[in-house]
């Protein structure tokens, strides 16, 4: 056995710990080797220390029962849990799999979002709704720029005025929010003069509707005979 | 807080062969008793608590990783299995709660609050009432890293064998038995002038130390 090894085991050896065969040779050795036994003697000092001389703390004298009302404590908690969260469970039973719950839980937010989507989405069109009564293959379905609509709202009334002086239970609706963008000096109709000449000269009862950020003002063309005026 | 009391070593490794194995007392936690929780709580709470004691250095932190530990016993007492010791299960639950807080705290440290450094309570606690021999041992031992310091309490002081120690790691028997080796070696290195101080000052004092 050489020094090196013979030191590896040193702890063990005074740890009493090593076989009998073992032992032996390593008495054999430190006997024969000064610098070893040297070391061995520190290292059974050392030994000693740590068996002897290490204080051995203890946990606080109440510890125990500490210890035991945390136990209670939870235990109730737990029974406590258990009744709650029953819908839990009852979800668990019915959908065993992590990933089918998953998947149910994506279709139904899914749905969720779908129809609130939908249901958003009915209000918008005002518009259209006015515009598709009577001619449901006008390009005016959708909201294009100020000036479109203006020139087009416009025709439409000239149009319908023209051809007959009462509509019945018609409305027109013109985006004040961006009508009042639009720029007019070119001869173009601006929507002032819509409600200029809609308005205040026919005398026409004008109500004002509020939708998604814009006006709308509804220059409602009533059963009454155009030329014929309204006091108010 | 109260002052650490001096209880022999030898203390913790006595057993009465008519008394209940850990097992039985783990079959009777099974069954809801809570007096043979106690006794088992009772047969490990000292040795588990120097452990962790000497691994975190800070007493109340100590105390709340035993409870965890204990805690963790009784909440998980149906999965224990009964392949490996008693002993062995809980010494895993102890050193995996002590690890993660010394992860906790070298978190802390890396935003420059030291937790796992220079806890003074620790050394003015390691001094005692017995001779200074046990500071400096106390000292030296702390100075082990993390590491090695587990594998050598495990075995120097806690008197776990290779095989228990390697089995409450989760690592190879040879890795273990390297680590002691080193850790032992480090120790000694450490040790070494502060003895040799010692003993001068001893030999020069007509007090004896």
């Amino acid at each position: 056995m050489n020094c090196r090894k013979v030191r590896r085991f040193l702890f063990d050896y005074f740890k009493q710990e090593l076989p009998q065969q073992e032992r032996e040779r390593i008495k054999a050795h430190l006997d024969s080797c000064p610098e070893c036994a040297k070391e061995a003697k520190e290292i059974e000092r050392i030994s000693l220390m740590l068996k002897d001389d290490l204080e051995t703390f203890v946990p606080s004298p109440d510890f125990n029962e500490k210890l035991l009302a945390k136990i209670q404590t939870l235990s109730s908690e737990a029974k406590i849990s258990d009744t709650k969260k029953w819908w839990l469970k009852l979800l668990h039973e019915v959908f065993p799999s992590l990933r089918l719950r998953w998947a149910v839980a994506g279709a139904v937010s899914v749905m969720i979002v779908a129809w609130v989507v939908m249901f958003s989405q009915k209000q918008t069109p005002i518009r259209q709704e006015y515009f598709s009564q009577d001619d449901s293959q006008r390009e005016s379905q959708t909201l294009v720029s100020s000036q479109d609509i203006a020139d087009s709202l416009y025709q439409e009334m000239l149009n319908r005025v023209a051809q007959t002086s009462i509509i019945r239970d018609k409305a027109f609706i013109i985006d004040n929010f961006s009508f009042s963008a639009s720029r007019g000096e070119d001869g173009r109709i601006r929507p002032e003069d819509i409600y200029k000449r809609f308005v205040i000269e026919r005398r026409l009862p004008l109500t004002t509707r509020r939708g998604r950020g814009n006006y709308y003002v509804l220059p409602v063309v009533s059963t009454q005979p155009a030329s014929q005026k309204i006091d108010y | 807080m109260p002052t650490p009391e001096h209880v022999p070593n030898r203390k913790w490794r006595v057993s009465n062969p008519m008394d209940p194995t850990d097992k039985e007392l783990l079959a009777r936690v099974k069954a809801n008793d809570t007096t043979a929780f106690s006794v088992l709580v009772d047969r490990y709470k000292v040795r588990l608590f120097n452990l962790i004691y000497r691994m975190l250095r800070n007493r109340e932190e100590a105390e709340d990783i035993l409870q965890e530990t204990f805690l963790r016993v009784f909440k998980e007492k149906e999965r224990y299995d009964s392949t490996y010791s008693f002993s062995t299960w809980i010494y895993t639950i102890t050193l995996n709660l002590c690890r993660n807080e010394l992860k906790r705290k070298k978190k802390f440290k890396f935003f420059g609050i030291d937790l796992v450094g220079n806890d003074r309570r620790y050394a003015v606690e390691g001094v005692g009432n017995k001779n200074c021999l046990s500071s400096t041992l106390e000292r030296a031992i702390a100075s082990l890293p993390v590491k090695y310091r587990t594998v050598f309490l495990l075995r120097e002081v806690n008197q776990l064998s290779y095989k228990e120690m390697s089995q409450s790691l989760g690592i190879p028997l040879g890795t273990v038995k390297s680590r002691v080796n080193r850790a032992r070696l480090m120790l000694r290195k450490e040790l070494k002038p502060k003895l040799k101080e010692q003993y001068e000052l001893s030999k020069s004092s007509p007090i004896p130390i």
